[in-house]
């Protein structure tokens, strides 16, 4: 077996056991064991893992001593009760829940609970009793999953998973810091200063850069890729005289080679290939908003992802799944098969003249997707032109491997300025390279 | 100044001979085109509109029971591409 493994990424930290974790918050019915609940299967529909077994809904307390002021540290990699400053680690992780592992035993389809079907009508404002006054607290699942109630104070969560799309399987806490956002989208920008747009200068403040949960759909592929084509094999190479039209004679190279129909065939097995799963953020077009930018980003290391809890969520944003598994499954098959493309070259390296592939054709026997929130450190700027458009820059940083990229307005005017200095100079040089070096 | 210039051009295609000419005329084309070329690539660091994630090499695969078949149909004599016809498989 060949693994393909990417270039590593800042290996993660073990997240720290000081406390220990509170096992009667995921006890009962859930909890971390091998034979996750799954339902289905057996009547040909996917296999569904129940990912949110034993989650609460409402408040959800520290569990030593009530309060709801749940945070996650970035630094210890914990989450914490800002009133007793109690410390614990989430023990399940995606392996724990069954949806992590053997890739080349996977059959039909698997579904994390997170994200089958959006129901269209299901609500997106959720009403709470808050059990700690009695009043009604609305959790507005459109924009996060917790609200804090106006008359106690306590937090209110959404941990079970409603047919919106709003509660996802797994999440992937934070690595880097803010203070370490804010430096690489200081470094990424200041590198970009002479020909940035001047008004984006005055308005840069690193430290407006926003923690934000984006949704993704990650799927484990087991697949059989089946390539056709020909190839050809240099055999052997030589120069050739050849009288011209006008007589005179000039050298050219000629090539002799063996050609060959080649047939490649292979097991695939994809491990957590991650497409966004917003219609919006799918969008890369670079229009009106520079998605673009938070796609290059990618990869994380889902494999760390551990089970949804709304205490990850306090003090940042999430953007809502709005897109199922049936609308990213093509794009989905499409990236797989452009892998296999890509692990097909090794098996053919005899045929160094090139290969056409005519027909691939990828069978999947095994499917597995999760809905992920995966952290997204994202500095915005909303770039007005003259013309009345506008267009949202965008600097992202990936919460847990610190990979930069963004879109900095550009200053035509001076950029053009520069470019018809560079051109009249080397024009010249032209010239005088010309009349001299004759 | 650039009429100037693409006249050279044509004198530096005519008098040179074979491949010297063929290298000084790409220098001066080159040069030519410096400016467009410098304001598209400062305009695309700044912007990087055409950056995505590369699937392919970042995401992690695994490749088992590789099998094929190699049959050979004819030998090609005197090509003078140096690379085959329609060769798809780095892209």
């Amino acid at each position: 077996m060949t693994v393909h493994e990417p270039d590593p990424v800042a290996p993660p930290h073990a997240p720290s056991q000081g406390s220990p974790p509170p096992e009667t918050r995921a006890a009962g019915a859930g909890g971390p064991h091998p034979g996750a609940p799954q339902t289905g299967g057996q009547t040909g529909g996917p296999t569904v893992v129940r990912t949110d077994a034993g989650a609460q809904d409402g408040l959800v307390k520290c569990i030593r001593c009530g309060a709801t002021e749940i945070a996650y540290d970035i630094a210890k990699a914990t989450l914490r009760c800002g009133f007793c400053r109690y410390e614990w680690v989430s023990a399940v992780t995606l392996a724990d829940l069954g949806l992590d592992g053997d890739i080349g035993s996977l059959k039909g389809v698997v579904l994390g609970s997170g994200s089958t079907d959006i129901v269209p009508s299901s609500d997106e404002v959720l009403t709470f009793r808050c059990t700690g006054c009695g009043a009604d607290v609305v959790v507005d699942t459109a924009h996060g999953t917790q609200a804090r109630c106006h008359w106690c104070r306590s937090v209110l969560s959404v941990n079970q998973q409603i047919p919106n799309g709003a509660v996802p399987d797994v999440l992937l806490p934070f690595r880097l810091p803010q203070a370490d956002a804010v430096e690489r989208v200081r470094e990424f920008v200041g590198k970009r200063q002479f020909y940035a747009h001047p008004r984006f200068r005055a308005e840069f403040v690193p430290e407006n850069v926003v923690g934000v949960y984006m949704p993704y759909l990650v799927v484990d592929l087991n697949a059989k890729a089946r390539l056709e084509g020909q190839g050809e094999h240099l055999v052997r190479r030589y120069t050739v005289t050849i009288k011209d039209a006008n007589g005179q004679e000039r050298s050219e190279t000629r090539y002799d080679a063996d050609l060959y129909d080649v047939v490649r065939e292979f097991d695939l097995h994809v491990d957590d290939l991650t497409i966004e799963s917003s219609a919006d953020r799918r969008d890369h077009g670079a229009g009106a908003r520079t998605n673009n930018v938070i796609n290059t980003i990618l990869p994380f290391d889902v494999e760390n992802a551990v089970r949804y809890d709304s205490g990850y969520l306090s003090g940042f944003t999430a953007e809502r799944r709005d897109t199922d598994v049936d609308g990213v499954r093509e794009p989905a098959f499409a990236q797989a098969k452009e892998i296999a493309r890509f692990r097909a070259r090794d098996m053919v390296e005899f045929y160094d003249r090139g290969v056409r592939w005519d027909h691939e054709r990828l069978t999947v026997v095994g499917q597995r997707w999760v809905a992920a929130y995966l952290p997204v450190w994202l500095y915005s700027y909303n770039e007005v032109r003259r013309n009345g458009s506008s267009r949202l820059h965008y600097v992202a940083v990936n919460g847990r491997t610190g990979e930069t990229m963004g879109s900095v307005p550009v200053n035509h005017r001076r950029l053009l300025a520069v470019s018809v200095v560079v051109e009249a100079v080397a024009a010249v040089a032209a010239l005088l390279l010309v009349v001299i070096g004759l | 100044m650039h009429v100037l210039a693409l006249e050279a051009l044509t004198v530096v295609a005519d008098s040179s001979s074979g491949e010297e000419g063929a290298v000084k005329a790409v220098v001066v084309i080159a040069l030519l085109l410096a400016g467009p070329l410098f304001y598209g690539l400062t305009w695309g660091r700044y912007r990087n509109t055409g950056k995505r994630h590369d699937h392919r090499r970042d995401t992690r695969s695994a490749t088992a029971a590789e099998r094929g078949a190699d049959t050979h149909v004819r030998r090609l004599v005197g090509r003078t591409n140096r690379t085959m016809h329609g060769a798809n498989h780095e892209s």
